[in-house]
């Protein structure tokens, strides 16, 4: 179960982006300070109920990264309260901590510990993983040989297999062929069966129809609607 | 403020292939991470050995020291890196924050562990006294972590804003290097300044190891001194972090 409540994120990008102590002393001589304020995100309130699918779509720069950031606890918000009950897997990226060095098993390990696994159970659903990847063969090669489309197949499967209580997935469903997009969508919706909470931010308007319980539209940062996947997919298409 | 710490399996798995992907599985990898310091010590003993005639076994005692320091001199110039060059366990998972630094840390912890028991035949064919209180140099490595992992705790959250704090923590390592008893005994500093001399941990870590791996002896004032300052910095460098890393995902 996920509760927001008037969210707000303002972000401060400066113009000139200062990553060290000179360039900070520098521009504190110069006088120049400045920077751009905006409004991530204005005062977005919902709650995603338990064991429901719930996509949220809008335009690039509407916010939608940043919320499902701020339900992950990767950001914080200026203001409003995220309640979270359960535990919670992020998939903001595939394959973070992926090590080209290391074989594909190891990296299966690595990635599947940080994702909350015990080594016991990655150990445990290690073939599984390999299965649903279609890799088997590839166990032992190392990573830096994997063709791209075979690592994201890998860190899905990896990511997937931790059976997580809420999941929450930014724009990483496109990843491999056809078949194998299915095959996600698919194991997704088993997830959800078994009593996944899923958050899905999603360009593609098929697919929050298609998967998703109920939907969220936003656009710069405020909330336009919520209601039924295939509502929100047809207000959105008529913009 | 110490729950991470439970999970085991992350913190164990992430240091096995860090440790890995350092020495790439070879057991030469560890030789040529010695070769650098021997030969450190080596120079500075014969650079010092006539200055210092009077120190028991001078030769042992610039070895040890060169290795003892090098422990923290590579895990903090490494270690504060922790964060930064791994950006998007920070922006894209939601792992404990502190496991990052706290991994490298360890990772050099073990590899300077290694370095030091080969030191152990070398202190004994030159004739540095090994008895019952080598016994204590585990527990003292131990603390010596505890102690680094606060430092890097400190290094890897000002890093996140300011990416020149290398520039400024290669010169303090210079400085700390020179600051403790590394390649000169601490009886030529003049009486006056002892008692702020002995404020530097190092310091009394680097004599805590010389005590138990060449004199066979034991120091129970410097084993309290640097456990309580170890404690305070391990802690106080939880605080400044957990304060610090709020804006991690914005920054990076």
């Amino acid at each position: 179960m996920i509760k927001v409540e008037r969210v707000s994120k303002k972000f401060k990008l400066p113009i000139e982006k200062r990553y060290t102590l000179f360039e900070e002393i520098v521009a504190f001589i110069r006088g120049k300070r400045d920077f751009v304020e905006f409004w991530a995100l204005k005062d977005v309130t919902f709650n995603v109920k338990k064991g429901e699918i719930f996509g949220i779509m809008g335009p690039n720069g509407s916010g939608k990264s940043t919320l499902l950031k701020i339900i992950a606890g990767v950001i914080y918000p200026d203001s409003g309260k995220v309640e979270v009950r359960g535990k919670v897997t992020p998939i903001l990226e595939l394959g973070v901590g992926f090590n080209p060095e290391l074989t594909a098993k190891e990296n299966v390990y690595v990635y599947g510990v940080i994702m909350g696994l015990k080594k016991e159970e990655v150990k445990k659903r290690c073939d599984e993983i390999f299965r649903f990847a279609e890799l088997e063969r590839f166990k032992n090669m190392k990573l830096k040989n994997f063709s791209s489309g075979m690592y994201a197949r890998l860190a899905f499967a990896t990511a997937i297999a931790t059976e997580p209580e809420i999941l929450l997935i930014d724009e990483v469903l496109a990843v491999g062929d056809i078949n194998f997009q299915r095959k996600c969508i698919e194991k997704i919706k088993e997830l959800n069966e078994n009593g996944t909470t899923i958050v899905v931010v999603s360009h593609s308007p098929e697919m929050i129809a298609d998967i998703c319980d109920r939907a969220m539209l936003l656009e710069n940062g405020v909330v336009k609607a919520i209601g039924e996947s295939k509502d929100i997919v047809g207000t959105y298409m008529k913009k | 403020m110490f729950g991470y710490l439970r999970q085991r399996d992350v913190i164990i798995t992430l240091t096995k292939y860090e440790f890995k992907l350092r020495y790439r599985g070879t057991v030469l990898g560890i030789g040529w991470s010695l070769l650098a310091p021997f030969l450190l010590a080596v120079v500075l003993y014969f650079v010092f050995r006539n200055v210092f005639r009077f120190v028991e076994n001078f030769a042992l005692y610039v070895l040890v020291g060169v290795f003892v320091f090098r422990f923290f001199s590579v895990a903090t110039s490494v270690g504060m890196y922790s964060i930064i060059s791994k950006a998007n366990f920070v922006t894209k998972t939601n792992l404990s924050r502190e496991i990052l630094p706290l991994v490298t840390t360890l990772t050099y912890f073990f590899s300077s562990f290694i370095e030091l028991l080969i030191l152990i035949p070398i202190i004994v064919i030159f004739g540095g006294k090994i008895g019952m209180y080598i016994l204590l140099f585990p527990v003292i490595h131990i603390v010596y972590l505890i102690f680094v992992y606060g430092v890097n705790l400190y290094l890897s959250a000002i890093t996140v804003y300011f990416r020149d704090l290398n520039q400024i923590w290669e010169v303090i390592t210079n400085i700390l290097f020179f600051a403790s008893p590394i390649v000169y005994p601490i009886r030529v500093i003049p009486k006056e300044y002892v008692n702020i001399y002995m404020l530097n941990p190092l310091t009394r870590f680097i004599e805590l190891y010389r005590d138990v791996m060449i004199y066979n002896t034991f120091s129970i004032n410097d084993f309290v001194y640097v456990l309580i300052s170890s404690l305070l910095v391990f802690i106080s460098g939880h605080v400044f972090f957990r304060r610090l890393q709020r804006k991690f995902g914005e920054v990076l």
